[in-house]
This record gives C-alpha cells, structure tokens and sequence, in this order.
C-alpha cells in the first residue's frame, strides 16, 4: 500500500504556530510613549460602546488550579457595563449610575458601589481601561511596552491600600485599532486574574434598558 | 394488682413503646460500608457556592482540592476573581491561610475552619481546639467532635450528619447529596445557632 506524504496540514499548522507566537512575542519598552497615548486617547474619543465575547482565567497559585469563566461584556459610554457570565454557570453583574446590580439564578442584589471601596476601585480601572482614562489614573504609575501586534500599559499601584493587594496590572491593546483586548491583574498573594476579550463590536448599538437593573 | 406486677407491666409497656417508637434515624458513626467513600470522596471539585449569613447573600465559586494526601485545600472566589478565604485543612489541623482583613475576626475564622473541616472530612470525629499564633490561626481537631450522628442511604449516596453540642443541642447540620464522578454533587451546611447557610452545586469540568 503506498501511503501518500501530504506536507499542507504540517504546514498550515507551523503557519499557525508562527502568527500565534509572533502575536505573543516579547514585549520591549516602547520607544515613543505619546505616539501610543495618542493613538489610544483617540480611540477611547471615538469609543461609544463595545460589545465582546469575554474569557475570565483565574490563576490561583498555591493550588496552581485555573478557574474559567466565559461570557458577554458590554459597554457603553460614560460608566455602563454589562458582564454576563454564561460557563460554568449563568451570573449577570451590572454596573450603572454608581449602583452594582447582581444576579443569579435564585438571588438578586442592587448595592451602592461607594460602600465597597475596593470593589469600586477594581471596577474603576476596568472601566477606565476600557474608554482610556486609564493613562490619566493618578493611582497607578505605568509604563508602555510593545510588540508587534500589541501595546501592552503596565500599571503599578501608588496606594497603600491598592499595593496590598495588587502587585501590578497589565493592560493590552491590539495594535488594529487601539482596543484593549486584554487585562491582567496580578495579586501580591500571586493570584492572577486574565480578562480576554473576543469578538470586538465597536460602537454597535446598545440600548440604555441593556443596563438596566430588572 | 400487687406492685410488682403494675411495675412489670409499666415497663413492658415501655419497653413495647420504645420498640415500636420510630427507629432512631441518626447513628453514632457513618455505617462501615460508607465510612470508605466519604472519607474519598468530594476533595477535588469546583461547587458553585451560595452562603447567607445573617441575610446577607455572597455567592462564587469554592474550590475543594486535595493537595496531599492528608492536606486538603479550601478556597473561596467569587465570580470576579477575587478570594474570600483559603483554608488549609489536614486531618486534625485546619489552618486559615487567607482571610481579608475585614473579614479576619476569630468567630468568621474558627466557624470557617470547623464547616471546612466536615466538608473535607466528614467521616472524622475530631473535634476543633482553637490554637492562635499572631493573626494566623490553626484549630487543631484533637478528641472526639461533642457529638455527631449520622444517616445514610444504602447505596451510600447521600449522608446526613448532625453536628451536637455537649448539652445535645444541635449545632450544625450537613446533607450530602449524590456522588459525581467521585465528587458530592449538592452539599447543604447549616449552622443552627448562627445565621450561616451554605449551598453548594458541583460544577462539571
């Protein structure tokens, strides 16, 4: 029997190996900082709403366990967001006005976020990461770095009670168009926290009811 | 009728109540055929976890892995990420290893220690002596719990257990609910004489 040697999948595979690790290339400091902050500013100016697949990789380090969640992130200018968890299971979390509104499937609860600092404050960089106020936030001290697909901000909290808790965060942008497309947030326990965002819709319509709390 | 027979007839006739009265539903230990699967099972899942207390509602995601063979690893995450507590728990020591600084009470931390200790090991009838070094705390589970007394099913797939106090007042009570893959599938622990519930849902990986 002759066996006929097919070269095209082990091609495309080692295609697909090479764009996955140029896209994952190390990061050096970029050499024109205000270039970037620009080209980010105006994405965030030009930003109304963005609507996305998300993935959310706890990390925990003592048990070196993931926990992984995925789901829709939406957003909408100044201060909305939608996060609804769909695996491993059904959790909506809505960020509206000051007020967090959380459901599951037998509770639900609507808070002031001013009780909770620092759950404000974690939802405050998120927030900000995604409409680029970010690089205006007096907390953190960053700096740029870059590859070729991407921009990466890392953040350093200045904060006592911030620095007790977080080591530091990084944020990504995709080069394409200025989006964040990820967000890490490292503890100082050594947990690890992974927000990717897929599936981008930029400035699609979103009704003001999507953040509505029911 | 002389004494001695209204004596005799009395205590037949508690003797046939106590018979005939309902078979007492809790043992003194879990039957032998169980004691094996509870004692190896539900230390490596994911439950999704709801707990009221004092009817507040927090809800995430508690991890319950065995690290060793006698260490088992309990922690607590909500959904965002962020942990609630992390307790080490061996087979008669359980040590809090995280808890936020506005949560590290040493109520919160000897309630956490002793529920974590009957969902990793409830077939153990140790019971918690609290031993505080600093701000860490360790509740060593020397002796004999007060009092626990359990039920199970045939097939071993469910167990009640109720956890009693000295003067036999309840104290805490759990129900396991099927097994998964070598993993409880619903857990229910209630604390009777603090406002605590937890609901635990396993979730498939």
């Amino acid at each position: 029997m002759i066996i006929l040697f097919k070269p095209w999948p082990i091609i495309v595979a080692l295609l697909l190996f090479t764009l996955t690790a140029s896209s994952q290339a190390s990061f050096t400091i970029t050499k024109d900082p205000d270039k970037i902050k620009a080209k980010i500013v105006t994405m965030s100016n030009q930003l109304e709403s963005v609507k996305c697949d998300f993935t959310q990789e706890k990390s925990l380090s003592m048990l070196k366990e993931k926990v992984m969640s995925t789901g829709i992130f939406i957003f909408k200018k100044e201060n909305k967001i939608r996060l609804e968890y769909r695996k491993p299971f059904t959790y909506l979390m809505i960020l509206n006005a000051g007020k967090l509104f959380v459901k599951d499937n037998s509770h639900s609860s609507k808070t002031d976020l001013h009780k909770n600092q620092i759950f404000k404050q974690i939802n405050q960089i998120i927030m900000d990461c995604i409409n680029g106020n970010i690089l205006n936030n007096k907390d953190f001290s960053s700096k740029i770095l870059e590859n070729t697909g991407f921009v990466k901000l890392n953040l350093q909290p200045l904060s006592d009670g911030m620095k007790s808790f977080i080591s530091y965060i990084a944020v990504q942008f995709d080069k394409k168009d200025y989006s964040v497309s990820q967000i890490e947030i490292n503890e100082v326990s050594g947990d690890k926290t992974t927000i990717t965002f897929s599936n981008k819709e930029i400035n699609a319509r979103v009704e003001d009811s999507t953040f509505s709390f029911k | 009728m002389p004494v001695w027979k209204t004596v005799l007839f009395l205590l037949s006739s508690l003797y046939l109540a106590s018979s005939c009265a309902t078979k007492a539903p809790l043992s003194a230990g879990i039957p032998a055929a169980c004691r094996a699967v509870y004692e190896n099972r539900g230390k490596d899942a994911h439950y999704r976890a709801s707990v009221k207390v004092a009817g507040n509602h927090l809800s995430g995601i508690l991890i319950l892995k065995e690290t060793s063979p006698d260490t088992t690893h309990a922690v607590f995450i909500n959904e965002t990420g962020f942990r609630f507590f992390d307790i080490l728990v061996l087979t008669d020591t359980a040590v809090v290893a995280y808890l936020p600084e506005r949560m590290n009470r040493p109520l919160i931390q000897r309630v956490l220690c002793l529920d974590m200790q009957l969902l990793a090991h409830p077939a153990s009838t140790a019971n918690p002596t609290i031993i505080r070094r600093n701000k860490q705390l360790s509740v060593t589970f020397a002796n004999r719990r007060q009092s626990t007394e359990y039920r199970c099913n045939e097939t071993c797939d469910t167990l009640d257990f109720i956890l009693f106090r000295k003067n036999r007042m309840k104290k805490v009570k759990v129900k396991f609910d099927g097994v998964e893959n070598q993993c409880y599938k619903h857990i229910v622990l209630s604390h009777v004489d603090l406002p605590v519930k937890l609901n635990l849902e396993l979730i498939e990986r």
